[in-house]
C-alpha cells in the first residue's frame, strides 16, 4: 500500500454537513449524502447511499412538503405511493411522518418503453408490467425526515430526492445441479430493480422535464457527502439540482 | 454450480502445478504461471496481479494494456461484460478519495477486472470476477462462503440491499490490519474486491 493510500486509509469519515435554510441559518438541519433515511449520527459511509440529487426548495418563504411537490410534479410525472405503507390514501404531511419510517417515500416513474415523452400513468408500483421494465425512479423525502428533529419550526422547507434509472429483471443467476430429484439448470434470484444509468444522467433527464414549467438550477450545490460515492455501481458527482415550486410563467426572480 | 466448481478445480490444479514447478509468475514465466500471477489477489499488498492500491493509471495501462472501457465520469465500477449486481460487487462504495474540485474517478474496465482511480490517490478500488482470481489465503471465485469464513476467521458476512427494491446479495468483508478492505461478493463467491474505503 503506497504512502498516499495509507494517508487516505486513516482519514476519518466526514461528519454530516449542515444545510443552510433559505434564510441562511443552519438551524440544526443536516444535509445528508443519501436520500434514504436510515441514518443515525454515526456518519458512516453506508448512509451515503441513494445520493441526494434533487432538492425542491423555494421560492423564498414557501412551505414545501411532499404533498405540494407531488401536486406540481404530477403535471409531468406519475406519482405512486408505496402500497405497503399504510398511511392512508392521501399524501401525508411531514408531521405525520415517523422519521424512522420510510413512509415519507414517494416514487415517480416515467415510461420509457414507448417514446411518447409522457410519464407512465399506470397505477402499479414497481410492477412486472413490461411498461415499467425501464423506468426513472426517485424517492422523495420530506425535510422533516432529514432534520435533527429538534427544530420543529424548521420543517417544511424542502423535499429531497435521489433520481435514478433502473431496469426490472433478474440478477445473480447461478448454475445448479441437484441430486434429488436429478436436475440441472440455472437459478436466479427473484426479479428486482437494477440501476442501469448513471445518477448524473438520470438527474439531467429529470431536470429537463422539470425545467419545462419550473424555475430550476441545474447545479445548485455540490454535496460533499455524496460526491465521489458510488451506489449501484455508479459514482455520483455530488451535484444537487434545485427545482422551485414557482412556475417560469410567474418569473424566476427570487424563486 | 458444477461449472463453477470445475473452474475452481482447474484453477487449483494449475496453482499447484505452478507451485511445483517453482514458477514465480514473472515476465519471463510461461503463460500459465503468468496468468496465475496476474490473477493473484494479494491482500497484504493490496494488489491484484502487479497493480496495488495507490498505483497510478499509467501503471495500470502499462501492465494491462489499453482498457476496453475507460471513463472519466459516469464510470461503471465493474469489469467489462458484467453488471455489478450480477456478481455481487458492493452496492455502496468504495468512495473516491482525495478528489479535486470537479474531479471524477477514472474507471478502467477490462474483462474480469476493473480499476477505479483518482489523480491524487491513484487506484483506490479493484474489482474482479476473474475465475482464476485467488487471495493469498486461497479463496477464489466459485468458492463457498464457508471457505471464506474458514480462511478469514472473524470476517463479517451479511446480506446487502436486504429489504430494498434492489437486488439482495450475500457478502463477506473485512478491514485488514494494513487498512485494506477486502470484499467477497456472492455465495459462492462471484467477485473479489480490494479498496481503501468502505464497501457495503
Amino acid at each position: 500500500v503506497s504512502a498516499r493510500t495509507e494517508h487516505r486509509l486513516v482519514q476519518a469519515v466526514q461528519p454530516p454537513s449542515l444545510l443552510r435554510s433559505r434564510s441562511g441559518e443552519t438551524r440544526g438541519w443536516r444535509r445528508l449524502g443519501g436520500a434514504d433515511y436510515q441514518r443515525p449520527s454515526d456518519g458512516a459511509d453506508y448512509h451515503r447511499a441513494d445520493p441526494i440529487s434533487i432538492i425542491w426548495s423555494g421560492p423564498d418563504g414557501a412551505s414545501i412538503t411532499t404533498t405540494s411537490v407531488i401536486s406540481h410534479v404530477s403535471d409531468e410525472w406519475e406519482a405512486r405511493r408505496l402500497p405497503s405503507w399504510s398511511y392512508g390514501a392521501q399524501a401525508m404531511t411531514e408531521r405525520q411522518v415517523n422519521p424512522g419510517c420510510r413512509a415519507a417515500q414517494y416514487v415517480f416513474m416515467r415510461d420509457t418503453s414507448v417514446n411518447s415523452g409522457r410519464w407512465a400513468s399506470s397505477s402499479a408500483y414497481m410492477s412486472s408490467n413490461p411498461k415499467c421494465f425501464n423506468q426513472y425512479h426517485s424517492r422523495m423525502w420530506s425535510s422533516a425526515v432529514h432534520a435533527d428533529l429538534t427544530c420543529v419550526a424548521c420543517e417544511d422547507e424542502w423535499v429531497l430526492a435521489g433520481m435514478h434509472h433502473e431496469r426490472w429483471g433478474t440478477a445473480n443467476c447461478h448454475p445448479y445441479a441437484s441430486p434429488l430429484p436429478p436436475s440441472i439448470g440455472i437459478r436466479c434470484d427473484k426479479p428486482t430493480h437494477h440501476i442501469n444509468m448513471s445518477w448524473d444522467q438520470a438527474r439531467r433527464v429529470y431536470m429537463i422535464e422539470m425545467s419545462r414549467l419550473h424555475c430550476t438550477q441545474s447545479q445548485w450545490q455540490v454535496n460533499p457527502e455524496s460526491q465521489g460515492f458510488p451506489y449501484g455501481g455508479y459514482e455520483y458527482s455530488g451535484i444537487v439540482s434545485r427545482v422551485s415550486m414557482r412556475h417560469k410563467s410567474n418569473g424566476c426572480s427570487g424563486a | 454450480m458444477a461449472v463453477v466448481a470445475r473452474s475452481a478445480l482447474l484453477v487449483l490444479t494449475l496453482t499447484l502445478a505452478a507451485s511445483a514447478l517453482g514458477c514465480g509468475g514473472d515476465a519471463d514465466g510461461d503463460s500459465t504461471s503468468t496468468t496465475l500471477a496476474a490473477s493473484r489477489v494479494d491482500e497484504a499488498r493490496g494488489s491484484y496481479g502487479a497493480i496495488a492500491l495507490g498505483a497510478d493509471v499509467a501503471e495500470v495501462k502499462r501492465r494491462f494494456g489499453p482498457p476496453v472501457r475507460e471513463a472519466h465520469r459516469d464510470g461503471y465500477l465493474a469489469p467489462v461484460g458484467t453488471e455489478a449486481d450480477s456478481i455481487s460487487l458492493p452496492s455502496k462504495g468504495p468512495s473516491a478519495p482525495d478528489l479535486r474540485p470537479g474531479e471524477r474517478s477514472r474507471v478502467l474496465r477490462y474483462p474480469n477486472v476493473a480499476f477505479a482511480a483518482t489523480r491524487d490517490a491513484g487506484v483506490y478500488g479493484i474489482f474482479t470476477n476473474d475465475p482464476a482470481a485467488r487471495t493469498s489465503r486461497g479463496v477464489g471465485i466459485g468458492d463457498d462462503q464457508s471457505a471464506v469464513r474458514k480462511a478469514y476467521p472473524g470476517i463479517e458476512c451479511g446480506t446487502g440491499n436486504e429489504g430494498s427494491e434492489f437486488p439482495a446479495y450475500e457478502f463477506c468483508r473485512t478491514r485488514l490490519a494494513n487498512g485494506v478492505r477486502l470484499w467477497f461478493g456472492g455465495n459462492p463467491v462471484a467477485s473479489i474486491a480490494l479498496s481503501t474505503s468502505f464497501m457495503g
